[in-house]
């Protein structure tokens, strides 16, 4: 069962150091999901209804919403990745399984151009829809499958929505150094999972491209400048006060959101914005993990 | 005629030209929600996990993981981001703190009164059950009152219900021990109602200079439009306050405001306020103290002439 806590590190925030006495590091992460989404395809009962459900849709297949998820990987990820090599940034890769299976080009460029490539589930499914085994087995296909595509295998995860299992459950395989499955803090922590303690990175809501989705609840972007203020108020934030307390920021995007051209031209204007200060480590979290645990082991 | 108890008439055409302290032409109440943890929880028993706020991919009928992280960041960093911006400017703002809130945060509620800040109540759980009777009602405001005064050290001056039912006001002016309630969005200035022959004092809230437009369709689309929406309610209220000086409430809950760019909005905001002479950052419980001071002998509203049997 995973606990609550509503205190965190309370009134004394810690005061820790990045490398090259960063104020802010900076983590970009991309969800690399298309391919892994429902559908009809993969016996699903019905198609994915993420961005939004479709018309007469019953159990067929979505053939527009399957065509925004087919852009994310054939052109998305390209221009994604442009822009980080153009301005050398090194980012996370939460990839589904199945995904990176149905994109064996696009997985090995991650690594080869020395991305991260961490864990997204193998199917792009929410965990709480899972029984304990089920979830289970989905992580063991998912780093099967990374490893197999990518040459790597995943140290990071990141559930589409987690379930009460999963932080047992990447403990008990061993093989994880974080997960990002909380979105209750600035700064990594450690949690407690029966009795041992686990790095969460966390995520985040708000700065992130999920915000141009037509959600229903939450107002979303409606001009794709509004993702770039979202993230130049939210660095300004943080860069003020990481010269006291040094601060991390994430950045959440998806190869069918992000990978558009007016958002993606979003991103670039941050990492130049980003890159106008001196004390900023762009980092992946796999490098954010080990600092951490490095340095703050006993935090 | 349909006749109603309700009061569509108000202050009217005699909206009072009052006077603030220093003579300033508007009085800015930042007011604090201070929700997180009283929310709904299958792990407190509820039948349902709290269905409002910004995760959107949650599962039905069980615990709403992400959604309880997002409420999470808002006790564990929201807060303190808040109270840094706040002493920034040395601002003090009214927290509406829900009592469970306060009993699972100990720490940060001894810290809401060592900073000066106004400990107000917001009822002991942020979606209490439905309570069928007076008694029920009366019992859950004495612990709302227990749960502040054990938790910050001072009694509660003031309410914001949650969920208000037909007898709360009558329940607190017998309670005896409150100054105010804020369970009004009905005017720009506190008036006096008659609460079984005796006066009191409302100091009306705004649910639209709030950052729950953040979680609400259509709301604010990026931080820089709860900065926008501020200073337009701030730009107009200032300009009336030349004549007849004003008050104005910002609502913040430590999950929204309490992110990084959205408590940028604020200090952006704060910031714009200060810039202008005239400006009385005041606690709910100095607005409310100095109105009865000043305005203690201003008539209670519904005015005589605003039942039409009356006229």
């Amino acid at each position: 069962m995973i606990s609550r806590d509503l205190k965190g590190y309370g009134k004394d925030y810690p005061v820790i150091t990045w490398p090259g006495d960063a104020l802010l590091a900076v983590s970009l992460v991309v969800e690399f999901e298309e391919g892994a989404e429902r559908s009809p395809l993969y016996g699903d009962d019905g198609p994915e209804t993420s961005p939004q459900p479709v018309r007469s849709q019953g159990s067929e297949r979505a053939w527009t919403i399957e065509s925004t998820y087919e852009y994310g990987s054939r052109r998305g990820f390209w221009r994604l990745m442009d822009i980080f090599d153009k301005h050398d940034v090194k980012v996370t890769f939460f990839c589904s399984g199945a995904a990176l299976e149905s994109n064996p080009v696009a997985a090995r460029r991650i690594t080869d151009r020395g991305h991260e490539a961490a864990g997204h589930g193998y199917r792009w499914l929410p965990s709480y829809e899972f029984s304990r085994d089920e979830e289970k087995g989905d992580i063991g296909k998912a780093i099967q499958a990374i490893q197999s595509t990518s040459g790597e295998r995943p140290v990071g995860w990141h559930s589409r929505a987690p379930s009460v299992h999963t932080r047992e459950l990447l403990v008990e395989n061993d093989g994880f150094l974080y997960d990002s499955d909380s979105y209750g803090d600035d700064l990594p922590y450690f949690a407690q999972v029966n009795g041992r303690r686990f790095l969460t990175i966390p995520h985040s809501h708000d700065t992130n491209d999920e915000k141009f989705l037509p959600a229903p609840l939450v107002p979303g972007f409606t001009r794709p400048d509004q993702f770039f203020s979202t993230l130049k108020d939210t660095f300004d934030r943080l860069y003020e006060e990481g010269s006291k307390n040094p601060k991390m920021m994430t950045v959440g995007l998806h190869l069918r959101l992000s990978g558009r051209p007016p958002r993606a031209a979003q991103v670039e204007r941050f990492i130049r914005y980003a890159r106008g200060y001196p004390r900023v480590w762009f980092a992946r979290r796999v490098d954010i993990a080990r600092w951490w645990l490095e340095h703050y082991p006993d935090l | 005629m349909l006749t109603s108890v309700r009061d569509f008439v108000g202050y009217g055409d005699q909206f009072p030209r009052i006077k603030w302290p220093g003579g300033a032409r508007i009085a800015i109440s930042l007011v604090i929600n201070f929700e997180e943890g009283s929310e709904q929880s299958p792990l407190l028993g509820d039948p349902v996990a709290e269905p409002t706020g910004e995760a959107f991919q949650d599962p039905v009928g069980q615990r709403r993981l992400v959604s309880e992280s997002l409420y999470d960041y808002g006790a564990r960093v929201g807060f303190w981001r808040l109270l840094d911006v706040l002493d920034k400017y040395d601002v003090k703002a009214t927290a509406f703190a829900c009592g469970l809130a306060l009993e699972l945060n100990p720490e940060s509620a001894r810290e809401l009164t060592a900073r000066g800040h106004e400990p107000a109540s917001h009822g002991y759980r942020w979606s209490p059950a439905s309570m069928d009777t007076a008694e029920e009602e009366r019992e859950y405001i004495r612990r709302t009152v227990q749960a502040g005064l054990n938790t910050t050290g001072e009694r509660p001056l003031g309410w914001l219900s949650t969920t208000s039912s037909g007898h709360t006001r009558e329940l607190l002016a017998e309670e005896g021990g409150f100054v105010y309630d804020s369970d009004s969005f009905a005017d720009d200035l506190p008036y006096f109602v008659n609460v079984h022959g005796k006066k009191w004092l409302v100091v009306p809230y705004d649910l639209t200079t709030n950052d729950m437009l953040f979680s609400h369709n259509p709301g604010y689309a990026q931080p820089e439009d709860f900065f926008f929406q501020l200073k337009e309610a701030f730009d107009c209220l200032y300009a009336e306050g030349a004549t007849h000086p004003q008050m104005m409430s910002v609502g913040l809950h430590l999950r929204f405001a309490g992110r990084p760019a959205r408590a940028q909005a604020l200090d952006n905001f704060i910031r714009y306020a200060r810039s202008f002479p005239g400006v009385w950052f005041a606690r709910r419980i100095d607005i409310a103290r100095w109105w009865l001071q000043e305005y203690g002998d201003m008539p209670s509203l519904p005015r005589p002439d605003a039942s039409p049997h009356q006229a």
